[in-house]
């Protein structure tokens, strides 16, 4: 992904990386297959990526982070949503939902 | 919850236990891919490999995630102080007054204490200095108070107490005249022993000090030089180290430079004192001593045990020596010298300081409180919606961190400022020379730590509520019966009456002082100031001594006389209202048993008009005439003083006296007139005996003497018509000191001047800042009350009786304020009188003024807030609840 569209999809990826812990907490590689799979593909999100989102959104208090085994008995670190998280999470699929619409009606529009 | 602040935290304070956690998820994130891909059938090799790849190289990724943390918390902190700006943008008034409150607080505080400290506590750059010690005899027989000088024999006695100190050195003044291109210039000198400069451990800037192969008799004439004179004379010119010099007629070689500052004992020019122990007398007395103490011996146990060796001197020498009956040896530490006065003066500012800040934080408290109290609900309202609570802190916070940053700012500000008027205010000698004083960094910080700690925890108060309290009930809330505000409540008025108490003491305290100063400047000095210009001339002793010492002066003033505009001239070896030469004396028939003192007294020599000069009127007998020549009988004049102490029931006229000198038998003296006193020292000093020789008949201690010039020319030309005579009889010769008489008298109230200068500032500070306090105490108060008030209103009560409600509620505190103040002045009445000159400390006047002004400007202060409660409109108000 260059720049440009990279910047636009931070939120959108702090989004899903949000609803990828609405069900349950999980470490960082864990996050990314869960993306990978709840988009079908779509979207394969890079460490490069991931790990500065998750720090920032822990930084804004929408994650919380704890140092857990893994299952394979290894050490990794787990995020899971805080009570800001899922209001934030909330908001931001109501207005990504907006936006959608409004973008499918103005294309409908002729 | 509190997760962004303890981020915050760990970003600062934690980065490198941050940076390896970072690190080890990393890691761990690249061991769970390689252990996928193991399993999805790859060799380990491979797997960790491509694992390795996916990552994009371990640093890179914690270098992004450290970016992505950095902008985020610069993001929120932005955010945060904009946000905390706003807040206070909103609301001016308060702003304005907190950030003004502080200030005030920590720049007077930081000011005055810095002062104190630099010029009191801790002026002297030398090393050990709070051991070094003056050391001086007192013989009994001589004179009752000890004096100042030693002989050489005594001198090398002491220097052999090694078990007391570890430095002992002598000195004596040695002025000069330095002759340099043009004009000459009377420099202040000392002789000194050699170690004195290994003593004080400052060394040269440039070439050496003494060596003590230089410091012995007939060794070749070496001087060190100052900074200043340095830089004054010589224009800072490298190449004079190592060149001679003419001082006083002779030849002294440059050896060494000292640094800027040091002016011990005052002076540009130190010689090797080359002390010759061959010289037997013991009772020829010329050097001051000095020492410092070794660590750990105290000033008493050094008095102490310096007492063997006066008792020693006695046993060995008292035969020859009689002066050693009752021998007594006292140490007079460094920091003593300065004057008792000034350091009075200024701990009682400090005094003041102290409370004036209480009262800044006291009113800063009452402000943020009474801000908090009214924002109860909109927290609990906040919370109930789902606001973080810990970003209502972090916001709470920051707002008082900013009022706290920005008054902290604006105090060094005002400190800077301050610290430099309160030198230009501080006479001149009042505090040591080498007093370098400037703003302490330790005060300072504790000021700025002070203020930031007093907005941060009242900051905090009302998230402390909102996280407290019941949501439910905060919103509930009726405000007049707010649990959580009884208690605040209760804190702001105990604060607001606290803050009355210290107005009225430092009101109080000022006036007090001011009265002081007023009654000393109109005080009777004892002679006519105006229209009388000084100046000293000095007659080296290598050229004058003696005779020719009487002839120079009295051609000077027959000179002086005859300029134009002169209307008379006269000299005096020491001027009033400064230091003079006093000596015990003998009085012909009368034993120190029957006067019940040793008899002493300050003596000046002066030229036969001083009196009329002056306007001092001779009360019994005759002035000085023609009679008193130098081979005639010795005569004096005394003053009333003294006529009353040593004569009560006689005339003084033709009784007679004499000096008590070791060293010789002094001849008697017979007194021919009495004057009416003058201020000798200062103005509030008692009246000290005096008497008066005709400089004719004391050509010893006429050598410097004063010339005093009546005239009623503009006082800035008669230096240079003094001058230009002076040159006609002696090219050579200075004048310095030129001092106008009334500047003098003036100058010796300087200290009081200061002290009742400075009261008064805070006394307006205390009462503008109480003023303030009592308006945002009432102000919130009303505020609180004001659905009570509308209730009443609404049940038939006259808005006049609402608006005495607010007037009795700040009535009620001022008057519990006026009364603690009062018992407080009572008690601390006793502090202040050491200070005070003709007025009582806590006199019913003054307090009953400062305390009825007190209760006015409570009233003042609730002006605003009882218009406001008397125009509330009860449908309005009540509709609000």
């Amino acid at each position: 992904m260059d720049r440009g569209q990279t910047n636009l999809l931070q939120g959108t990826l702090d989004m899903m990386i949000l609803k990828a812990l609405a069900l349950d907490q999980m470490h960082g590689l864990g996050i990314s297959r869960r993306i990978e799979q709840i988009t079908k593909g779509t979207f394969q999100v890079k460490p490069g990526s991931l790990f500065p989102s998750l720090h920032r959104m822990e930084e804004e208090g929408w994650l919380v982070s704890s140092w857990g085994e893994s299952e394979n008995n290894r050490r990794a670190k787990y995020y899971r949503l805080t009570k800001a998280g899922r209001r934030q999470l909330e908001s931001e699929t109501q207005r990504w939902g907006r936006i959608s619409l409004a973008i499918a009606r103005a294309l409908e529009a002729s | 919850m509190l997760s962004r602040m303890t981020n915050f935290w760990r970003n600062i304070f934690a980065k490198e236990k941050t940076d390896r956690e970072l690190d080890a998820e990393v890691r761990s994130y690249s061991d769970l891919l390689t252990q996928e891909k193991i399993r999805e059938g790859m060799n380990p090799q491979e797997a960790r490999r491509a694992a390795k790849l996916q990552l994009g190289g371990v640093e890179q990724v914690k270098e992004e995630v450290r970016q992505a943390r950095t902008g985020a918390c610069l993001d929120s902190l932005l955010q945060d102080l904009r946000f905390g700006a706003r807040t206070l943008r909103k609301n001016p008034g308060f702003a304005a007054v907190a950030v003004l409150t502080i200030a005030l607080g920590v720049g007077a505080s930081t000011a005055l204490f810095s002062v104190v400290k630099s010029a009191l506590l801790d002026p002297w750059p030398y090393q050990g200095a709070d051991r070094i010690v003056t050391i001086r005899p007192q013989f009994p027989k001589i004179g009752a108070r000890p004096s100042g000088v030693w002989s050489l024999q005594e001198f090398k006695d002491l220097r052999e107490r090694t078990d007391v100190f570890d430095f002992v050195i002598a000195g004596t003044g040695h002025t000069v005249n330095l002759q340099r291109g043009g004009y000459p210039e009377r420099i202040i000198g000392a002789n000194m022993t050699a170690d004195g400069f290994s003593m004080l451990g400052v060394r040269p800037i440039k070439g050496r000090v003494f060596l003590s192969s230089e410091d012995q008799p007939r060794s070749p004439r070496v001087v060190v030089m100052s900074y200043g004179l340095w830089t004054r004379r010589f224009g800072a010119d490298p190449t004079v180290v190592g060149r001679a010099i003419r001082l006083d007629d002779q030849l002294y070689t440059v050896v060494g430079i000292m640094p800027r500052d040091f002016v011990w004992w005052g002076s540009e020019l130190w010689f090797p004192l080359a002390p010759d122990f061959s010289q037997l007398n013991r009772s020829s007395r010329m050097v001051a001593v000095q020492g410092r103490l070794r660590r750990g011996v105290t000033l008493q146990a050094a008095e102490a045990a310096l007492q063997t060796s006066a008792s020693q001197m006695e046993l060995r020498f008292g035969a020859q020596v009689p002066e050693y009956a009752g021998f007594k040896i006292h140490l007079l530490a460094l920091r003593d010298v300065v004057l008792r006065n000034v350091r009075e003066s200024l701990m009682i500012l400090m005094g003041a300081v102290a409370f004036l800040l209480f009262v800044a934080c006291a009113n800063v408290t009452n402000l943020l409180l009474a801000r908090a109290a009214g924002r109860n609900k909109e927290m609990a309202t906040r919370i109930a919606l789902g606001a973080d609570r810990s970003r209502i802190v972090r916001q709470l916070l920051t707002e008082s961190v900013l009022l706290a940053a920005i008054g902290a700012a604006l105090g060094c500000a005002l400190a800077y400022v301050s610290v430099n008027a309160i030198v230009s205010l501080i006479p001149f000698g009042f505090i040591p020379a080498e007093a370098h004083v400037r703003i302490s960094p330790g005060v300072l910080l504790f000021a700025i730590a002070l203020a930031f700690a007093t907005g941060i925890l009242v900051g905090l108060a009302p998230a402390l509520n909102a996280f407290r309290s019941n949501l439910h009930d905060t919103l509930k809330q009726d405000s007049v019966r707010a649990s959580a505000s009884r208690s605040s409540r209760y804190v702001r008025h105990v604060l607001a009456v606290g803050e009355v108490a210290l107005a009225l003491l430092v009101v109080c305290s000022a006036i007090a002082v001011v009265r002081s100063f007023h009654n000393l400047e109109r005080e009777d000095i004892g002679f006519r100031s105006a229209d009388v210009v000084t100046m000293r001339i000095g007659l080296p002793e290598n050229r004058y001594s003696g005779d020719n010492v009487t002839r120079f002066f009295t051609e000077l003033l027959q000179r002086t006389r005859e300029l134009p505009g002169i209307q008379d001239s006269a000299l005096a070896s020491d001027l009033p209202l400064g230091s003079i030469l006093s000596s015990g004396i003998t009085v012909e028939g009368k034993s120190p048993e029957t006067l019940g003192r040793i008899p002493d007294a300050d003596h000046a020599s002066v030229s036969s008009n001083y009196f009329s000069l002056l306007s001092v009127p001779i009360m019994q007998g005759r002035s000085f005439d023609d009679r008193d020549s130098a081979n005639a009988m010795p005569v004096a004049i005394i003053n009333q003083t003294m006529a009353n102490l040593y004569w009560p029931s006689e005339s003084p006229i033709g009784k007679r006296f004499r000096l008590n000198r070791a060293d010789s038998e002094s001849p008697w003296i017979t007194v021919v007139g009495v004057a009416r006193d003058m201020k000798q020292i200062t103005i509030d000093s008692a009246s000290r005996q005096a008497f008066f020789v005709p400089f004719a008949q004391d050509p010893v201690d006429s050598q410097n003497m004063s010339l005093l010039v009546r005239s009623t020319n503009p006082q800035a030309a008669i230096p240079n018509l003094i001058r230009a005579k002076l040159v006609q009889m002696d090219s050579e010769l200075p004048i310095y000191e030129v001092e106008s008489l009334d500047t003098r008298v003036k100058n010796s109230l300087g200290g009081e001047k200061l002290a009742a200068t400075m009261l008064s500032c805070f006394a307006a500070i205390c009462f503008l800042l109480t003023l303030v306090g009592l308006f945002g105490v009432i102000s919130y108060s009303t505020s609180r009350r004001l659905n009570e008030f509308a209730i009443r209103i609404a049940l038939g009560a006259d808005r006049a009786a609402i608006v005495k409600l607010v007037f009795g509620e700040a009535a009620r505190l001022a008057l519990a304020g006026v009364a603690l103040g009062c018992c407080a002045a009572l008690f601390l009445g006793r502090l202040l009188s050491t200070l005070l000159y003709g007025v009582r400390a806590s006199d019913w006047f003054t307090l009953s003024a400062t305390a009825a002004s007190l209760i006015s400007l409570a009233i003042a202060a609730s002006l605003i807030p009882a218009l406001r409660a008397m125009r509330v409109d009860p449908n309005v108000a009540l509709r609000h609840e």
